[in-house]
């Protein structure tokens, strides 16, 4: 046992490492859709649901609670790991290069990644999702079959037979884990990150038919309604969802996932067999940090949903009342760990661990909240390593640390990318809110402000079919005009219509931005002024700011307080920046 | 355009609005007058140089034709070529320009004999010029005046103390010597023109140079600057130019009217005039409001003109 923890202590914290390197290298701009794959990724919690779902529990007083549970954890995190995938890859498949650049702009492609299949026939992405599932069931039914017939025949051959199974499930851990991180690498570029996705979403369906030849799991009845329930309304999810609602989906698919994480811990917890101190501690873990990530991530969906006011809510004594509510459950998880006995009081820590999860959020404004999605998702990766530990499963161990490692950095990048500290983000809130409404409202007004990488740039430059070039004064301090030019001369050559939009008051004096572009021989006739070329801005792919803040700056037209309140400012739609 | 003459002032039908440059405190007698009609005065002058209003700001739009034809007279009389030319009769040397206060005008200024193949420098007392003058390609002339605030809020220049001004005449006489070409456009609001360039310092400059003071209208800021005239001094013409945007009349007046527009659009609501003197740009340029000198600096120019008066009438 004791071995075999510290093993599990290993891989937890290598797989950490490889988490932080993996996570580090993915552009901002994959910031969402690794978000949403991390969290399809902590659907692992699944093959852990599955064990208790399936298992014997003959011999267990209660033991039709631990197999309801079982199946609520089953369905739950189906439907995690089906949803997060689907929607992933739809959500990747709008990056995707495309040599018809009409539909691909406008409309994700949705082939289904979940039923492992997946290839590139966007045609008929139904029919594939259907007959992916057919093969997958089929599959399933194969495994049970095979089983059955095993433990028909069992007598003498059986001890072999189980050998057998525990190899196989040892090599499909170890092949789905590879997938996984590779999986994870993919999304460090556009160019392979759906392909990466795909990989990922093969793995987590071989650790889950892997899973099924586990000896322990005897039981496939609830098992299979789990999962038929969890497809379809995972699948309904992830295909019927509009794109615009991911971060919402993703708050409360990830919520699935933790309830299921909480659950498996309950029943752990009913079944109550020989439990050593290190395994009820990381127990404890699981059941906390899954029921706060619950409630956390469902108080997330809500506000993103627009369900509860977005705005921080705060109120008096906040602080005192998450410090007594967390130090509490820190208590009864520290008596539990140290009576070593089944206590009632459990029930109370997992109540107020989801109470904890509802103080957590509550107070954290909307705009902030994909970033403490991807921190919920830390939790809910650790909730599943923890799980892991419980269950001594080893691709747990390495999912949830992955998952949490790669969570909280992810939540750390988030932070960088919207100009924000993560203590602002997470305490923020909790503290004086200066300003309250104006900085709330402000907050919600800007969007979310992305900063990309040169390579991103290149990207989408190459995939637009029509670029607006707005110069400021920034552009003649930095006598960038000629960088300018060149940039949209070879754009032109490449058939990309360029033009400039010449603000009224750009710039120093009048005529500035004219006298320095046709420095640069930029041809008159792409000049346009603002009247002209406002009705073009909707139909442009990209919008190049270069050095002109005030006169792109929304809060021209909306903040009385602005200096430049009611001054024109251009119509505005894709704010695309640039460090030229 | 112009403010209308005493004669004209009266002729204006009492309550009307007259949109106009009256530069009220160089001209009181006018503004009296307005006030005594009843007359709604505004001056373009006047309009607070914030954002929202900059398609109302006709100085800068006149400035701009100012600018630009100052360079175009500097070098029609300027006795060189503005371009470098390496030719097979050997090379020509491009001019040397000097713009002396970089305001709308002289960035302007700036920008076209930069067009005309100079080699341009920009001169300001305020230092936040200099990264105007370098993004327009030109090269800034550094001297430290050991003054800060050499700026008011709306961004025209103050004026500098006596000491200052000495030392900076010095310093610009040494540096003016090299140029062939200097164009003066410094302004402080609501005085006369600084005095930039001395006597002693154009009989200095080569045989040939050519200065153009666009302040000429505001006393010139080279002493030998005549008002509307143009005059050579050992061999140095000085243009003081009166009105050049009425040489370059057709963008001038175009600019000009869209100028009026934005503003006049301001200050009618519903079809009918409505003076709105919580708006900081209309309040900015009213100078006369129901019979009442409203303009600050008009009114305390005013007062003290009438004090003074009253001495001298007592004395």
């Amino acid at each position: 046992m004791s071995s075999d923890l510290e093993i599990g202590l290993y891989i937890f914290m290598l797989a950490g490492f490889l988490g932080y390197h993996l996570i580090t290298r993915v552009p901002p701009l994959l910031h969402t859709p690794l978000m949403s794959a991390t969290n399809a990724i902590a659907a692992i919690s699944l093959v852990g649901s599955l064990v208790v779902a399936g298992s014997d529990y003959s011999h267990v007083p209660h033991g039709w609670i631990c197999v309801m549970l079982g199946f609520a954890a089953v369905t739950c995190s189906t439907t995690n790991a089906v949803g997060g995938f689907l929607i992933t890859d739809r959500m990747l498949g709008m990056f995707k290069r495309s040599d018809d650049p009409g539909r691909a702009r406008l409309q994700p492609s949705r082939d289904p990644a979940s039923s492992g299949s997946a290839g590139g026939w966007p045609s008929q992405p139904h029919a594939l999702l259907i007959i992916g599932a057919a093969a997958v069931g089929i599959v399933i039914a194969a495994i049970i079959w095979w089983k059955n017939a095993q433990g028909v025949g069992a007598g003498g051959e059986s001890a072999g037979h189980a050998g057998l199974h525990s190899q196989a499930l040892k090599y499909s851990y170890i092949i789905s884990a590879a997938m996984f991180i590779l999986g994870l690498k993919g999304l460090s570029s556009p160019r392979w990150a759906r392909r990466g996705m795909q990989l990922a979403a093969c793995g987590m369906l071989l650790a889950v038919l892997g899973t099924l030849l586990d000896e322990k799991i005897v039981h496939f009845t609830w098992i299979i309604i789990g999962f038929v329930i969890g497809s379809v309304v995972g699948g309904a999810m992830g295909l019927q969802i509009p794109m615009t609602a991911v971060p919402q989906r993703t708050a409360l698919s990830h919520s699935l996932g933790a309830l299921a994480a909480c659950l498996v811990g309950i029943a752990e917890f009913v079944r109550y067999e020989d439990m050593n101190r290190v395994r009820l501690t990381a127990l404890d873990f699981e059941v906390i940090v899954g029921a706060l990530t619950f409630t956390g991530s469902l108080i997330a969906a809500a506000k993103l949903q627009e369900l509860l006011p977005g705005r921080p809510i705060t109120y008096k004594g906040q602080n005192l009342l998450s410090a007594i509510v967390l130090s509490l459950v820190t208590l009864i998880a520290v008596y539990l760990v140290v009576g070593q006995r089944a206590s009632p009081l459990f029930y109370l820590m997992v109540f107020l661990a989801l109470l904890f999860g509802l103080l957590l959020v509550i107070p954290i404004g909307a705009a902030d909240m994909p970033t403490v999605i991807a921190l919920l998702n830390s939790y809910g990766g650790l909730a599943d390593a923890s799980m892991g530990f419980v269950l001594m499963n080893k691709i747990q161990i390495i999912t949830g640390s992955l998952d949490g490692t790669s969570g909280f950095l992810l939540a750390l990048l988030m932070c960088r990318a919207m100009n924000r500290s993560a203590m602002n983000v997470l305490f923020g809130a909790f503290g004086k809110v200066a300003s309250e409404d104006e900085a709330a409202r402000a907050a919600e007004a800007r969007g979310t402000v992305r900063s990309i990488s040169h390579e991103e740039t290149a990207v989408l430059f190459e995939n637009a079919g029509s670029v607006i070039i707005v110069p400021g004064y920034g552009m003649a301090v930095a006598q960038a005009q000629h960088a300018v030019a060149e940039l949209a001369s070879i754009l032109r050559g490449r058939g990309i219509e360029v033009k400039y939009a010449i603000h009224p008051v750009a710039g120093r004096m009048p005529g500035h931005m004219n006298v320095l572009l046709a420095e640069a021989n930029v041809p008159y006739d792409q000049l346009c002024e603002m009247e002209e070329i406002n009705p073009s801005f909707p139909q442009a792919d990209i919008v190049l700011v270069v050095g002109a803040n005030d006169v792109t700056n929304p809060a021209a037209k909306t903040n009385k307080s602005s200096p430049l309140y009611a001054c024109r400012s251009w119509k505005w739609t894709v704010p695309a920046r640039s460090s030229c | 355009v112009q403010r209308p003459t005493a004669d004209e002032a009266t002729r204006i039908r009492e309550g009307a609005v007259l949109v106009s440059f009256l530069q009220p405190v160089l001209n009181l007698d006018i503004v009296r007058l307005l006030a005594a009609r009843k007359i709604n005065a505004f001056s373009m002058d006047l309009i607070p140089r914030i954002s929202r209003a900059q398609s109302m700001d006709a100085l800068s739009s006149q400035a701009t034709a100012s600018g630009y034809k100052a360079v175009l007279i500097a070098a029609q009389s300027l006795s060189k070529f503005f371009p470098m030319l390496t030719t097979a009769a050997g090379t020509i040397f491009a001019a040397k320009v000097l713009v002396l206060g970089a305001g709308v005008a002289g960035l302007q200024a700036i920008a076209t004999a930069r067009r005309l193949g100079a080699v341009v420098w920009g001169y300001d007392v305020r230092p936040a010029v200099k990264e105007q003058v370098e993004s327009l390609g030109a090269k800034f002339l550094q001297f430290e005046l050991g003054e800060k605030d050499t700026e008011d809020k709306g961004g025209y220049a103050r004026q500098l103390s006596a000491e200052t001004q000495q030392r900076q005449q010095q310093w610009l006489a040494d540096e003016i010597k090299g140029f062939d070409v200097v164009i003066t456009t410094a302004l402080i609001p609501g005085r006369p023109a600084p005095r930039l360039i001395t006597r002693a310092t154009v009989e200095q400059m080569r045989a040939g140079s050519v200065i153009v003071d666009l302040a000429a209208e505001a006393g010139g800021n080279c002493e030998l600057t005549q008002p509307g005239q143009t005059i050579e001094h050992n061999g140095v013409m000085v243009h003081g130019p009166l009105n050049l945007p009425s040489t370059a009349a057709v963008p001038s007046s175009q600019m000009y009217a869209r100028n009026i527009t934005s503003f006049v659009t301001q200050l009618v609501k519903n079809g009918a005039v409505a003076i709105d003197l919580s708006d900081e740009v209309i309040r900015g340029a009213l100078v006369t409001h129901q019979g009442e000198i409203v303009h600050e600096g008009a009114k305390t120019a005013s007062a003290a003109d009438t004090a003074a008066r009253h001495t001298g009438e007592s004395a």
